[in-house]
This record gives C-alpha cells, structure tokens and sequence, in this order.
C-alpha cells in the first residue's frame, strides 16, 4: 500500500465496484491466473455462465448506465466529500495498523488459550482427541486429563440449608470451645504444678544464698546453668578441681538439686585424710595413737542442699590436703618420709608418723590412748598449714607482675609448698637442744664431781633458754614462725665462765649447726668455734674448761 | 543492663494485653450468624488456636519470672531507686561537708 500521500483506506467503495463490471483498469493489469480467481469469487464458477446470462447484464448495464452515470457522479461527489474528510496521515495509519495487528493477536492468543482450556478439558474424557489440539507449551507442563468437570445442580432449599450450615457450625464452633476450654484448664493445672516447683526450687536457692555461697552462672554445653562456687579456687587454691557445683531443677518435685561438675571424667570417691602414729622398737611398729574421725564425720551425716555443699567442700578440702602432702613427700625423700601405697611415712626418729586417706565408710572409733590427742592436733596443723598455703598463695596474686625489661633474677616465685617440713624440721632442731642440753648437763655434772641432782639443779636454775630468734619481730602473721628456720641460744654460766651454745637449723637439709662461744665474767671472749655434731661439742667444752681451770689454778 | 530490664517489662505488658487480646477474640469467635459453612470451619480452627496461644504466652510470662529470679540471684539487677536515692543524698551531703571544711574563715 505504499503510494501517495493520500490513500484511501475505505475498502467499501471497492468492494462495490467489484462487484460491477470486471472492466476496471486494475483488472486489466492482473495478471491472468489472478483474474480469473477474482472472476470466479465474484460471479462463481464458469459453468454457471450462460450467454443469455451474460447478454442480459450487458442489457441491463446499458440501460441503467445513464443512471449508474448519474449515480457515480453522485457518488463521486459523496466520496470526495467523505475522502476529504476521512484521508488520514500515513503516522495514524500506521498506529491503527499497529492496533489492529495487536488486536488480531490478542485475539489469536485469546483463542488458543481458551483452545488450550477446552483440549485440557476434553483431554480428561478423550485424551488422544485433547492432546491433538493442546499446544506443546502445555502439554509439557500440565499432565493431560488434570482438568474436569462436571455438572453441579444447585440447592433447591436454600433456606433448609441454612440452617443445616448453621447447625453444623454451631456444633464444630461447641467442639472446638470445648476443646479450648478443656486445654485452658489442663494448662493451667500443668502451670500451677510447674509454679509450684518453681518455688520450691527458687526456695532452696535463696537458702543457699543466704549460706553465704557463691553463685556464678557457666556455660556448659551451650547452655547457661547456675552454679555454685564451693571450692577453694578464690581463695588461693591452686588445685586442679575448683569446686564448681551446678544448682539444678529436680524435674518431679522441683527441689534444689546439687551435682558436682568436676573436670575429670574419672570417679571420685569421698576420702578422708587420717593420721596415725607409730612407735618404733628396732624394726618393729606399734600404733600409738589414731586421729578421731569419727566426730568430723559427723558432720557430713545431714540432709539437705546446703550440707550437700558443705559436704562436697569438706571432701575437696580433703582430697586436695593429701594430693599436697603427696606432692611435698615427694621431695621429702632426704627428711626420712617415704610414700607407700598411698601412705606417707614421716620418720620422726623414735616415731612414725602415717598419713593416710580413709574412705568414710571405713572411719572407726580409734582406740583410747593417751597420745590420740597429738594425732589429733597433727592432722589440724596439716589442714591449717594449706590454709595458710592457700593464703599466700592468694597474697602471691596481689602482687603485681613484673614489667617485662626489669631483670629477673631467675629464682621462681613460687615457693614450694611446705607442710610437712617446717614439722619435721622443728621436730628435728627440738632434738638437737635435746642432746646439747644433754651435753650440758654432763659437763656440769663432771664440774660439780658427778653428783646428778645438784648438776640437775644447777642446769634448772642457771641455764638460759631463748628459741625461735629469726622469727620477725613485730609481724602479726601466725604463720611467720612456722616459716622461718629455727635457731635457739643456750647461755650457761659456769665458774667464771659463760658459755654461749647457738643452735641454728636449716630448713631445707633441717641440718643443725652449733656455734659455741665461751666468755670470761669481763666479757672478754675467750672462744669461738663452729661445731658440727654433739659430741664435738662435749670434747671441745670439756677441754676448754679443763684447760680454763688450770689457767686459773696458776 | 537497664535496656534488657525495659524490654522485659515490655514483654509482660505485650503478653498480658496479647492473653485478653485473644480471649476476647474466642469471644467473639464463638457467634454462629449468618456465617458460611467454610467461615465456621475456620473460625472453629482459630478459637482452638487462639487458646493455644493463651497458654504459650502464660508459659512465657512464667519464663519471665525465673529469669527476673536468675537475674536477682547472680546480682544483675539494677539497685532500686530509693537505694540510688540514698547515695545521692550522701553525696550530696559530703559535698556539703567538703564545702563547709574547706571555706576560710
């Protein structure tokens, strides 16, 4: 349709024309197959024209030619008044060409969806007949024959109906309040329970609290428990286990329950830490004395969460006492303590101290001695020496670290832990006065012509005893003395003579060194000398005396 | 820490107005009218659900008690005001005390 400017878009007018004579100019420069179409469209096949047909309509269009004249003029006239008016520019054309191709396609898309729709539909009754029409798009994403239908009569009493529907509701609408209202109750009687053991618990909590206990809350496996801190951990202990208790919710009664959350996985058993004594006659030992642990265990025997605690607390006390004991024995070998199976044997000369753990099951009544007293108050020096052992080293962490460029003198900070030793040591420094004093006494009784009792006498009323000279004056620690070497001043005056024994041990090796120093009544020294053992000591004053005698003699 | 607290206050004011909320709900659940039958069908299902919800929100406010409790017991619970009172008025009068020791006369 390419051309001039105005085209006339009125197919009308043509189509009429056609329908007169096939003598137009177009007609004339069709080719012929397309003419003869266009003939055979207009008056039909060729074997229904007939030469009279023919005849008449070249009669007939001559006789009303004048008239058709006339007509196409009017026509003419009509039509370029109407083409005047309706020739549009090519831009509107092309729009409503546009608009009619989007139309015809919207219209063909419409109809092959709603062909889809009726193959899918028919698909379900007659499935090759509805796949044959259905689009491929469709058939690879819809099975065939998921579509039906059917016919559905409508209710006839509408109002029968109704009240069917209101029936029905009302019973389902009943159901379901009943239902609610049975769950409501149930609830409640499961919240009021759960309450309940919420209190109970919460009240065993708050009992501890006020026990004076230290709750904490942990992480364990991702969740967050409380916990109680019984142990020893803040006040200085530097064992493994720092006594850390969980607090759990029993789930029937909801009362306080209390577990141990110790680290190790192996079994721990409730010990008690016993300590017996010995005698020894050659290589032959006799129990003397046993500590009472009947009276502590006592203690443990109550109910309750807080005696739980206390009791867990007792028994890590315990287990820690002899694992500190064992570690210190250990290096006590020099001092004459030995570890055997679990024992530690503290030689103590004419004396074996034991100690041992007992399980509480196996605590007996000891037997009645006079020395029980001395187990006794043995095994409470053990346990106060690891409170003080926990103190300092609780004092240790209050000091503060070292910056990093001052030199250090590399001597560890940490003092090794001594609980036996000071016991043994100070057992041994007793023994040493034992024999100088011994020393003493048979100088003096050879001086006053072996006569025993007034030698006795003598020592009683002259010599002059002072221990414990390195304790720190002025420090009000109870423990400053149990942690200085001992030393100790015997002073004798005999003749004219004074005799000054000091006795000092070591706390390492309990060694004991004796200085002897021997003065006139002026002051003035006459001797000095250090000695190793008791009876250098007898010879050396023997012979000074001796010697002092005959000086004087002459 | 005070942040944590609001928001538990708000939570046992949320679950309280949510408890009647939703009671009044099953109330009003509970009228037939004209309703159609799929209408009642689900309404039926709702007041079931609706009680449902009642009780879990009961239960969260009982959760809400114990950890108010835990938080008391491991002392994460702000001081109360009268105690933040009390130090202010010490402050203050030791600040008046300052002031009194240390003008000249």
């Amino acid at each position: 349709m390419s051309g001039p400017d105005n085209v006339f878009s009125n197919f009308a007018p043509i189509l009429d024309d056609s329908a007169g004579v096939g003598q137009t100019v177009e007609d004339q420069q069709l080719p012929l197959p397309q003419l003869l179409t266009k003939i055979i469209a207009q008056r039909g096949s060729f074997l229904d024209i007939t030469e009279e047909k023919l005849q008449q309509e070249i009669e007939a269009q001559q006789s009303g030619s004048e008239e058709t004249v006339k007509k196409k003029e009017q026509e003419t006239e009509k039509e370029q008044e109407f083409s005047s008016e309706n020739f549009i520019s090519q831009e509107d054309f092309l729009k409503q060409k546009e608009t009619i191709i989007n139309s015809v396609h919207s219209a063909l898309n419409e109809s092959s969806l709603s062909l889809d729709f009726v193959s899918l539909l028919i698909s379900c009754v007659r499935p090759a007949a509805g796949s044959s029409s259905m689009s491929p798009h469709l058939k690879q994403h819809i099975k065939i024959g998921s579509l039906s239908s059917d016919k559905v009569e409508p209710p006839e009493d509408t109002e029968k109906l109704q009240f069917d529907i209101s029936r029905v509701g009302r019973g389902w609408k009943l159901e379901s309040l009943e239902r609610a209202s049975k769950n409501l109750k149930n609830s409640s009687l499961r919240l009021k329970e759960e309450v309940a053991k919420e209190k109970n618990f919460w009240t065993g909590m708050v009992e501890v609290l006020k026990s004076n206990e230290v709750i904490t809350s942990m992480n364990i496996k991702n969740t967050k428990e409380i916990c109680v801190k019984y142990g020893y951990g803040d006040a200085g202990s530097t064992y493994y286990d720092k006594g850390i208790g969980l607090l759990k919710k029993d789930p029937t009664s909801g009362d306080l329950t209390f577990g141990i959350s110790a680290p190790t996985t192996e079994e721990k058993t409730d010990k008690l830490v016993n300590v017996k004594l010995y005698t020894k006659t050659g290589d032959k030992l006799t129990l003397i004395a046993e500590s009472n642990l009947q009276d502590r265990i006592g203690i443990l025997q109550k109910e309750g969460i807080i005696n739980e605690i206390a009791k867990a607390r007792y028994y890590l006390f315990e287990e820690e006492l002899f694992y500190q004991l064992l570690r210190e024995a250990a290096t006590l070998i020099s001092l004459q303590v030995t570890i055997d199976e679990d024992k530690i044997l503290i030689d103590l000369h004419d004396e074996i101290v034991e100690i041992s753990q007992v399980a509480p099951e196996n605590v007996q009544l000891p037997e009645q001695s006079s020395s029980n007293e001395r187990a006794e108050l043995i095994q409470i020096y053990l346990r106060l020496m690891l409170y003080a052992e926990h103190k300092r080293n609780l004092d240790q962490r209050k000091i503060p670290p070292l910056s990093l460029n001052t030199e250090t003198t590399g001597a560890s900070q940490t003092f090794p832990s001594s609980i036996i030793r000071p016991m043994i040591v100070y057992n041994r420094h007793e023994r040493s006065l034992k024999t100088v004093q011994d020393v003493l006494e048979s100088v003096i009784t050879v001086q006053l012509d072996n006569d025993r009792t007034r030698a006795t006498t003598y020592l009683k009323e002259n010599l002059q005893l002072t221990k414990n000279l390195n304790e720190p004056k002025g420090v009000v620690d109870p423990f400053s003395r149990v942690l200085t070497p001992p030393a100790s001043v015997l002073e004798l005056p005999i003749n004219n003579l004074k005799i000054r024994v000091k006795l000092n041990s070591l706390i390492n090796s309990a060694h004991s060194t004796i200085n002897l120093d021997l003065e006139t009544d002026t002051g003035s020294s006459l001797l000095g000398t250090s000695l190793n053992d008791a009876r250098e000591l007898e010879d050396c004053l023997n012979w000074a005396i001796r010697e002092h005698n005959s000086d004087q003699g002459r | 820490m005070s942040r944590r607290f609001t928001s538990l206050l708000t939570r046992v004011n949320n679950n309280v107005e949510l408890v009647l909320q939703k009671f009044h709900d099953i109330v009003e659940l509970s009228s037939i009218e004209d309703k159609s039958q799929e209408t009642q069908a689900i309404e039926a299902l709702q007041i079931e659900s609706n009680a449902a919800t009642v009780v879990r929100l009961t239960e969260e406010l009982l959760a809400i008690t114990r950890q108010l409790k835990e938080a008391w017991i491991l002392g994460q619970v702000p001081n109360s005001i009268e105690s933040q009172q009390d130090e202010r008025l010490l402050q203050a009068k030791m600040n008046q005390l300052l002031e009194v020791v240390s003008t000249l006369k």
